[in-house]
């Protein structure tokens, strides 16, 4: 069992729908972002285009941040899913410095005490009770949820379909069907990592 | 490829794909390093020399310096002990451990100068003299480079995943500690070491000189490996951080440095060699930040 994404790039619209379900799912204060869409302009004008590139954790097969971390808090799942341990986190950041594609955040204490208005309302209470500060953190593709059977929140809100959600060791998923299909790539493939996240174009 | 009009597209944390900094590893952990580094310079030299009292400085400035550093820099030091147990995969546990058995064995050695710990002698030439001295140049040896090895050893930024970079952290090392050396001795705490002090001098050119040769040999190789280590390369050379690199790194570290060596070669002003003391620090602090602050990420759209 390996988890893993595609996401289809002739698709995404840059809505940043994820970005949104993502930090409605986890809690995320501001200016942390498990997920978001980068915006990429080509060609010159009168010939341009812009294109999305929606990036989250790629869940690597060969992790360099887990091996980097010095505390066994960045470890891998037996399904492939890539963790932080907030309690064994020291907060060295060697993980943010050793992620090529720089998809790991580093949480100042700050932010969860102000808020995105400048007070906690309710619902960010709720959800800094399952943060800590001064940690490195990162997108889990929602284990709580995928622990469920569920997809991660953003997969299920993307409007246009684009990130499809399965498990790369079956043949027959939708996800590996596509990926063999579409020829999907992985985003640096060159640095060895053996992401589970798949570019479909 | 993410080159606009000639110029890479650096771009901040934002929603954009381009050349993206890295922006965590900066002040405190450049100051780690180079204490670090600079520390176990002093010791390895210090120890050539049996010169104690600056192998014991050099102890401090690890212990204290390059320790408390890391120790700030973390988000929870209360769990640094956390940071020994993954020496197999990770450099940071390797460098933890080594600053600890560093710290130990070093201290050993050189207890004998440290007022109260006149008793704890430790014989030449037996064995538990001979591992203690071996275990703490051992572990000096690590500290040297391991700043260098913490860098390279992840291919996500190609600005410092190379191997020169373990050897510009000890050519750095050897430099402080020799330039730490020759202050000592002429601020008369080298008891009879004074004769060496055209060789400690002699070699402190050398050094310097191998130095800019190894920063020049880095340059080089970045700017034809990869165009994200070119872009970093430039970015120091005509960039945000050129007034830094070639100020403080090229100019006070080497080319004021050496003019002050051969100033203090003709006319034996002792604030001369302080003046060499410090832009030669100056300079090794300053490649060193520099290093870090280039340090920019491959955009996700570069094939």
């Amino acid at each position: 069992m390996r988890y893993g994404m595609a996401i289809d790039l002739k698709r995404c619209i840059g809505c940043n729908a994820c970005t949104i379900a993502c930090k409605q799912e986890n809690g995320t204060p501001e200016g942390i972002f498990f997920t978001k869409t980068l915006a990429n302009e080509v060609g010159k004008y009168p010939y341009v285009k812009r294109t999305y590139t929606p990036v989250l954790c790629n869940h690597c097969s060969e992790a360099p941040c887990m091996k980097v971390c010095p505390t066994g808090a960045t470890h891998k799942r037996d399904d492939g899913i890539i963790m932080a341990d907030q309690d064994k986190c020291v907060g060295c950041r060697a993980c943010y410095v050793a992620c090529p594609y720089k998809n790991r955040c580093y949480m100042p204490i700050s932010l969860l005490k102000k808020g995105y208005y400048g007070v906690l309302n309710p619902f960010e209470k709720k959800k800094v009770e399952t943060l800590q500060g001064e940690v490195a953190v990162k997108c889990s593709f929602c284990f709580q949820r995928v622990d469920q059977g569920l997809e991660p929140a953003c997969v299920v809100t993307c409007i246009t379909s684009a990130r499809i959600f399965g498990n790369l060791d079956d043949p027959v998923s939708e996800v590996s069907k596509l990926i063999r299909l579409r020829n999907g790539r992985q985003p640096l493939a060159e640095r060895n990592t053996d992401p589970s996240v798949y570019y479909l174009e | 490829m993410k080159i606009i009009e000639g110029k890479p597209l650096l771009v901040g944390d934002d929603f954009v794909d381009g050349f993206r900094f890295q922006t965590e590893w900066a002040w405190l952990i450049a100051i780690a390093f180079f204490l670090g580094g600079i520390g176990a310079g002093l010791f390895l030299v210090s120890v050539f020399f049996q010169f104690k009292l600056a192998a014991l400085l050099g102890l401090l400035i690890v212990a204290f310096g390059k320790g408390g550093a890391h120790l700030l820099y973390l988000g929870h030091p209360l769990r640094a002990w956390r940071v020994i147990l993954k020496p197999g995969s990770s450099w940071i546990s390797r460098g933890m451990i080594a600053t600890v058995v560093f710290t130990f064995f070093g201290f050993l050695w050189c207890a004998e100068v440290i007022p109260g710990f006149g008793w704890l002698v430790l014989k030449e030439g037996t064995f538990a003299g001979g591992l203690v001295i071996s275990l703490a140049v051992i572990s000096a040896l690590i500290l040297t480079i391991y700043d260098g090895l913490v860098m390279s050893s992840s291919p996500s930024l190609p600005f410092w995943n190379t191997a020169l970079l373990p050897i510009f952290g000890f050519t750095e090392a050897f430099l402080g500690g020799v330039t730490l050396t020759i202050l000592l001795i002429h601020f008369g705490l080298g008891g009879n070491l004074s004769a060496n002090l055209n060789i400690l001098e002699f070699v402190e050119v050398g050094l310097l000189l191998l130095n800019l040769l190894v920063v020049i040999m880095y340059l080089m190789a970045m700017f034809t490996s990869n165009l994200t280590s070119k872009v970093s390369a430039l970015l120091l050379l005509r960039g945000k951080y050129a007034f830094y690199f070639l100020g403080g790194g090229i100019f006070a570290g080497f080319i004021l440095t050496l003019f002050l060596i051969f100033y203090f070669y003709y006319t034996h002003q002792i604030l001369a060699l302080v003046g060499v003391a410090l832009a030669e620090l100056l300079g090794d602090f300053v490649v060193r930040f520099t290093f870090l602050k280039v340090g920019v990420y491959t955009p996700l759209s570069y094939r």
